[in-house]
């Protein structure tokens, strides 16, 4: 199932911090201060704290919880409470294969990270969550970009719909949209969205709005359901 | 003139002038309020000083407050803080500002709501608290959004002003009212770098539920910072 894409690049600046989901494998993804990229098992070693609640500290990750410090190996490399002891180098937590490429930040759980096929100019725009399956957000993409008419400030075609990533075309302002789908669980998934160049904030802000507009009409169903 | 802030540690709304105060280094008396279980803001004692009923209280010889936007305005202004913070000559940027300051109040009325609710179990109408809270919680992501198209990490400008001291506590203290109810950050990065900004402003402190970044003793071992990495997204 290959790469998938789980955030911008922007989103993750050096001596940061996030989490992300793919295909159910829940990840701590992070930036060293040098800028060094790692996706592992979001779960410490020790006992088991989410890492993604974890600080960078220089080229390390450190635990919330009793501070472990994982170098970019994932190899347990200090213990607070054992200042003095060397940990073993069994101590690691699970990684997975990343990559950034085009701006998106690339990860796979099933060891096969292939290059992704990538426009390297493009802009970020925004990743946008959604209470419902990307499949019913690409029917209101659909249905949405065949209503839209002459009126429409970008009149948006759909140029290529793989299974991952779309890319909508404006021929009037010239501009490529690219969606990057990122299913997750619970029936949610998220954009990455990115368009083709340097583009005014005005329009920017306004394909935001857009995919706002695209979320109300496909989360119809998106009912309180605290589980 | 100095002034007295009747104050509660794990409160949100009080935690706003105490940040504000801290990052202005201003002097001032603190007097805790047992908030729970003593409800203390409700005895005759507190609500012969002010009549809402309320935590914050800022009082002086001469005013008594108890909505928070109305304290940090006048803080803002008594203590002249710079200009940033509520920026005298911009009536565009003072009316923005007073608008986020308004939102901040349906911050508190949905997740503040719902931390007690985490926290002393006071009643609460739990499904238009998470509805609230999300949809108040997306407001915010698609503003911030928008504002780093223009190149702004702030709410109104590419400076802090009240109106960011306002609306930080709630949103940084959503995931502490619950998991999966979408109040958690992971689907919020605009939201996620806005509260790495508040944090790194001079003279931030943190509260229960917002730690600061470098609140851990900071261990920083160079194991190999591999030069060649990609520079990747550094600011
Ligand atoms: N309008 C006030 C609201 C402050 C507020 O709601 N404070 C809470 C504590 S964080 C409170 O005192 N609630 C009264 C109560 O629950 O008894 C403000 O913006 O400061
Ligand atoms: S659980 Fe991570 S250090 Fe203990």
């Amino acid at each position: 199932m290959a790469s998938i894409a789980v955030a911008l690049s922007k989103d993750l600046p050096n001596g940061r911090v996030m989490r992300a989901i793919v295909s159910e494998q829940d990840l701590v993804v992070w930036r060293s201060k040098s800028g060094i990229l790692s996706a592992w098992e979001n779960r410490c070693p020790h006992r088991g704290m989410r890492l993604s609640h974890g600080f960078v500290r220089g080229e390390a990750l450190a635990c919330m919880y009793h501070g472990w410090h994982y170098d970019k190996s994932a190899t347990c490399r200090y213990i607070p409470a054992h200042p003095e002891l060397e940990p073993p180098e069994t101590i690691r937590a699970q990684e997975f294969s990343s990559i950034e490429k085009g701006g998106l930040i690339w990860v796979s759980v099933d060891g096969s990270l292939e290059e992704p096929l990538i426009d390297e100019n493009l802009t970020p725009l925004r990743s946008i969550n959604f209470q419902c399956a990307s499949k019913t957000v690409q029917e209101v993409i659909t249905k949405s970009t065949k209503l839209a008419g002459d009126t429409d400030p970008f009149n948006f075609t759909t140029k290529a719909a793989g299974y991952h990533h779309w890319v909508l075309f404006s021929e009037k302002k010239e501009l490529n949209l690219h969606l990057f789908f990122h299913e997750l669980p619970n029936n949610a998934c998220k954009i990455h969205a990115l368009i083709d160049k340097d583009c005014p904030a005005q329009i920017q802000k306004q394909i935001s709005r857009m995919m706002e507009s695209w979320r109300r009409s496909a989360e119809t169903d998106y009912e309180v359901s605290a589980k | 003139m100095s002034f007295t802030l009747y104050d509660y540690a794990l409160s949100g709304n009080c935690y706003k002038i105490r940040l504000f105060a801290n990052i202005l280094n201003i002097d001032y008396e603190r007097i805790a309020v047992e908030f729970y279980p003593g409800a203390d803001h409700r005895s005759e004692k507190m609500l012969a000083i002010s009549p809402a009923g309320t935590l914050p209280i800022l009082t002086t010889d001469d005013i008594v407050l108890s909505e928070t936007s109305a304290m940090l305005f006048w803080i803002a202004r008594n203590y002249d803080a710079p200009d940033h913070w509520w920026p005298e000559q911009d009536l565009t940027a003072q009316a923005n500002i007073l608008q986020w300051m308004g939102f901040s109040s349906d911050l508190t009325a949905t997740i503040g709501q719902g931390r007690l609710h985490a926290l002393f179990q006071t009643p609460i109408d739990k499904d238009k608290m998470i509805k609230g809270g999300r949809a108040a919680l997306r407001k915010i992501e698609a503003h911030l959004s928008e504002q780093s198209f223009d190149g702004c990490s702030f709410l109104t400008g590419n400076k802090p002003t009240i109106a960011d001291i306002a609306c930080f506590p709630y949103v940084a203290l959503s995931p502490d009212v619950g998991a999966n109810i979408g109040f958690d950050h992971d689907d919020y990065p605009a939201i996620r770098n806005w509260i790495y900004a508040m944090k790194s402003l001079d003279g931030f402190i943190p509260m229960p539920g917002i730690y600061a970044m470098h609140e851990l003793k900071d261990h920083e071992i160079d194991y190999g910072s591999q030069k060649s990495a990609k520079a990747g997204a550094s600011k």
